[in-house]
């Protein structure tokens, strides 16, 4: 071989190394097995499913590393439907939805059966960004309905302005941004919009995803989040706290059963999960809550897990127990510095109540004593 | 092809077929000053807004928390080069093969109908080739996996081996051939061992430009890979890869990930360019050397 | 001494019948891999067909027809129009601004510049083809897509809008507003990325015209745009079709640059500055939710196959049209030569 060639291959094989002890060597940080010590090291585990509760999600499993180092939780954000998808076609070890299982949903799972644990609850906000207009707009559901049907177009629209008498707004035509991918976030939003209004059930109705009248779509939570960021005059839906990070308009709103505009504060969003109760159904939600100061467009989030975990190896089904019983205790405290609401008490002993319906082999799986006493 | 001298215009040429032909040049001129812009309108904001993200953090840590400052996509980069060196590994001797059948042996008919089918799966988008490895992989083993990316780029990188190598395979002068035959060396080992060492740069520069199309490739690994926020050297879980990052990361309004894209970005366009540019020099090289 | 050379031969003999049976092997399974290359795009097809059969049963020819696309279970309705249109669209508006200059690109190449000049050039423009796509896309949704945006689409709006006929495709986007990603913007993206390949081939093509015939045009007094027009540019012309159909092909196949940009709406509008969608973009936004027991994978995948077969298409075309081309200009028949797609102009999606 020539010397360039020989060079090259040289230079190769220097970076080959290179990332294998990379790799190795973040890898024996994280712990070279399980079982080494006294305490559970937990072992890795795939998820996919919703945008909705993701920076909560990614959170915790960063936190619940420092519990078990060797859990690696490796989550996708690719939408509820992705999810319920993925767990279908058995390519990921669990799913996650802000949408309950519907009939067909449960019907494709055919004989297994999956769990369906609330973790924590969060809001679909109204997100806009429009220059000017600094102050959260007033909206209530049939204007907004109008709004996704097309029907009111620029922001100055009389419409707009009834409901916001005072606030000077700008003769620009309204941008709409939803969601190109099956998500949770679009059924809860669809759901209460057909609530809302007759029209919109009867024209578009309510599903993870529909064909929409107008707009752009984005990927995600966070592409509905970037295309309203990004286009002077967009508005769009998307969970409360991506309308927070990335300091959007956010509008309070007025549902069918509010008595004012409520502006999604995690007050008012836990409000709302008051009516939440267990089992979970195709029907539960908590939209247009009449509980006091709730905010209307509220809805809890759902981990998916199978029943019968017995296809895992023993450590990881251990490791999603854990995870679980983690996320419904410590994890709950520190939801709310991500302007998500905890769980009522009653739903979030329910849901680890839940727990014991998750088999190995025949058996039941404890949380280990390193998550018990965490 | 020798240039028509402007010299040559002849005398008596009218004022306006003049006109008409310096018109035309200036014409050539301003699309070929217009091409020249976007490469580098492109590198040029990769490398400005890229150059700000990397550190060391960046090639050693992987992501925190959404929202958390520091943090690396280190698990991207490990991902991509078990991938794309897995994919090597699957197509240099399926490429090869077909290379040699292609050069050396091929009759009119059969040659050209795989040639013909070489140049169709060459053409094939590469989220469909992504399709396909879904449907037969990844739901067959039940996962996502590096495996899966790997199938999927191997597919698109065979085709493009196969060919190239063909090509380099054919510069061998007969020579070469006729003197071993003539020495008494069956055909098999005079294939394996005089052609394809003679064309060992260029077969050199074809893995090399089929990397940097591996390198590049999403939409596959959008499809099989599923991606990873840790580091995984196990081909069979999900895996990383830069493109998908990028493509990932550019399409979230978190304003503290947009760097990361752009640091993974002019990554990707060195390691490509770099790679494309290598290929040339040693395809000229070697070019030289057989002339 | 007769033994010895009997021995001698009978192993010679067998050394050869080793040899011709080791050559046969390698033979074989060079082939054999080789038609495995053939089976791969069989396989390919087999695997789509499945889901393409279940589609057209069901819709008939109102997949491609049809308006509606609504994976919504109970109102399932798959109609691929927005997707064909959206990918035809941006397709056909990139190769309209990419063919003129990658021919004045191989014009420029090949008749006016030399030497280093000529080099670096070339260069530039295969480059292109190296850049990922995903890296075109982040370039595009931050850099390209504002300055559109603000400044080019209202002032084309401005300027060619008002022009009868063609202004409908300049008109302003049907929100009123600017877009989170539109056609035009796409287009322009997709007209890059093909550029080096039509260039790399409009220039081969232009090359092999043989020189008596420019020298003859200049013998007869002609200026240079003069030999160019009559007696290059008619010879290429064929070729140059194939280029624009190896282009094409490319274009129609490009995903991620173009799903970043092109802003994912499922309206069919006049205005190029309106968000579109296309058929590579469809797939990659929604294949990993598409539900298995419904028909909406069923409808991706048979998207796929359409697009195998345009590819498929496109590249035969382009083969044959090169190949004429060349024939057409060298009085040689044509041979088995190499393939119009030069292995480095590849453009990653």
């Amino acid at each position: 071989m020539k010397r360039t060639t020989r060079w090259a291959g040289g230079v190769v094989l220097a970076l080959t190394f290179m990332l294998v002890a990379a790799a190795c060597g973040n890898g024996g940080a994280a712990g070279g097995g399980s079982g080494g010590g006294s305490s559970f090291q937990g072992a890795p585990l795939t998820g996919a499913g919703a945008t909705f509760p993701d920076p909560v999600y990614e959170t915790w499993f960063q936190d619940f590393q420092q519990v078990e180092p060797n859990a690696q939780i490796n989550y996708q954000a690719i939408g509820s439907g992705g999810g319920i998808e993925q767990l279908q076609s058995k390519t990921v070890d669990f799913g996650a939805s802000d949408a309950p299982l519907q009939t067909d949903d449960i019907k494709a799972f055919g004989t297994e059966d999956v769990v369906q644990f609330p973790t924590v609850i969060g809001g679909d906000v109204f997100a806009y960004n429009v220059k000017g207009v600094t102050q959260p707009l007033d909206m209530d559901g049939p204007t907004l309905a109008d709004i996704f049907l097309g029907k009111i177009r620029t922001w100055n629209d009389p419409a707009i302005a009834k409901l916001n008498s005072g606030v000077k707004l700008p003769n620009e035509p309204i941008q709409i941004c939803h969601r190109a991918d099956s998500s949770g976030t679009t059924f809860i939003f669809t759901s209460w919009l057909s609530q809302e209004s007759p029209t919109w059930a009867k024209q578009v109705g309510a599903d993870k995803a529909v064909q929409w009248p107008v707009g752009n779509g984005g990927n995600g939570n966070d592409g509905v989040g970037a295309c309203i960021s990004q286009t002077e005059g967009a508005a769009g839906y998307v969970e409360n706290q991506f309308a927070v990070t990335t300091q959007l308009g956010i509008a309070s709103v007025k549902g069918k059963n509010s008595t004012d505009f409520v502006a999604p504060s995690t007050a008012a969003i836990s409000a709302a999960a008051g009516t939440l109760s267990l089992p979970i159904t195709p029907t539960t939600n908590i939209l247009n809550s009449s509980a006091s100061g709730a905010y209307p467009i509220s809805s809890a989030t759902y981990l998916l897990i199978p029943q019968d975990l017995s296809s895992l190896p023993k450590d990881n089904a251990q490791t999603m127990v854990d995870f679980v019983y983690w996320a419904l205790n410590d994890g709950q405290s520190k939801v709310r510095s991500l302007n998500y609401a905890q769980l009522p008490e009653n739903v979030r002993a329910g849901a680890q109540s839940q727990l014991d319906q998750l088999k190995f082999g025949q058996k039941t799986i404890k949380p280990t004593p390193t998550v018990l006493h965490a | 092809m020798a240039a028509v001298p402007t010299t040559m215009i002849p005398f008596g040429v009218s004022r306006v077929r003049r006109y008409k032909d310096r018109a035309f040049t200036s014409l050539l001129w301003l699309c070929g000053a217009l091409a020249m812009l976007p490469l580098l309108f492109i590198a040029g904001y990769v490398v400005v807004r890229g150059v700000a993200a990397l550190n060391v953090a960046f090639f050693t840590k992987e992501p925190t928390a959404p929202g958390l400052p520091g943090g690396g996509i280190v698990q991207s980069f490990i991902g991509s080069g078990i991938m794309v060196g897995l994919a090597v590994l699957f197509s240099v001797p399926l490429g090869v093969m077909t290379g040699v059948y292609l050069a050396e042996f091929g009759g009119r008919r059969v040659a050209g109908a795989i040639r013909f089918i070489a140049e169709v799966l060459l053409s094939t988008p590469s989220i469909v080739a992504g399709a396909f490895i879904w449907a037969v992989v990844v739901v067959t083993l039940g996962s996502f996996s590096g495996l899966a990316g790997a199938l999927a780029l191997t597919v698109l990188m065979w085709p493009i081996m196969a060919r190239a190598i063909e090509e380099v395979l054919r510069l061998v002068p007969d020579d070469y051939r006729e003197a071993a035959l003539a020495l008494g060396i069956p055909r098999w080992k005079m294939i394996l061992r005089v052609v394809v060492p003679t064309a060992g740069a260029g077969i050199f520069t074809a893995i090399m430009l089929a990397v940097a199309r591996g390198l590049g490739e999403t939409a596959p690994i959008l499809l099989t890979a599923l991606g990873n926020n840790f580091i995984n050297v196990h081909p069979t879980q999900p895996m990383d890869a830069v493109p998908l990052r990028i493509y990932n990361y550019a399409q979230s309004p978190v304003i503290s990930l947009h760097p990361l894209a752009w640091g993974g970005a002019i990554v990707l366009l060195v390691a490509v360019l770099g790679l494309s540019i290598g290929a040339r020099v040693l395809a000229n090289r070697q070019q030289r050397r057989i002339r | 001494m007769a033994s010895t050379t009997s021995t001698t031969q009978a192993k010679a003999g067998a050394r050869r019948a080793r040899s011709r049976f080791a050559d046969r092997a390698f033979r074989t399974s060079t082939l054999v891999i080789s038609l495995g290359l053939i089976g791969l795009l069989v396989f390919i097809v087999a695997v789509f067909s499945g889901d393409a059969a279940k589609i057209f049963h069901a819709f008939g020819l109102d997949f491609i027809t049809g308006k509606d696309w609504n994976p919504v279970t109970g109102r399932e309705q798959f109609g691929a129009l927005p997707f064909i249109v959206g990918t035809v669209v941006t397709s056909a508006f990139a190769i309209f601004l990419a063919v003129p200059v990658a021919v004045a690109l191989a014009l420029l190449l090949n008749e006016v510049s030399s030497g280093w000049l000529r080099n670096v050039l070339a260069v530039f423009v295969d480059l292109l083809a190296a850049i990922p796509s995903v890296v075109y896309g982040l370039w595009g949704v931050f850099i390209l897509l504002p300055v559109f945006d603000r400044h080019v689409e209202p002032f084309l709006t401005h300027t060619l809008g008002k022009v009868p006929v063609i202004g409908a495709l300049f008109g302003p986007n049907v929100s009123g507003g600017t877009s989170g990603g539109d056609v035009f913007t796409a287009s322009v993206i997709l007209a890059i990325m093909v550029l080096p390949i039509v260039t790399a081939v409009s220039r081969e093509v232009v090359a092999v015209v043989p020189r008596d015939l420019r020298e003859a045009a200049m013998a007869l007094g002609a200026t240079r745009y003069e030999a160019i027009r009559m007696a290059v540019l008619p010879y290429a012309r064929s070729g140059i079709v194939g280029a624009t159909m190896l282009g094409l092909g490319r274009a129609l196949g490009e995903t991620i640059a173009v799903a970043m940009v092109i802003g994912n709406g499922l309206g069919i509008h006049a205005s190029l500055f309106n968000s579109g969608y296309t058929i590579p973009a469809v797939i990659a936004n929604e294949f990993r939710e598409a539900s298995g027991t419904g028909l909406h994978r069923s409808a991706l995948l048979t998207l796929a196959l359409i697009l195998m077969v345009i590819a498929l298409v496109m590249a035969s075309l382009s083969r044959l049209l090169v190949r004429r081309s060349r024939a057409l200009v060298s009085e040689a028949p044509p041979q088995e030569e190499r393939s119009a797609v030069a292995p480095e102009a590849e453009v990653s999606g």
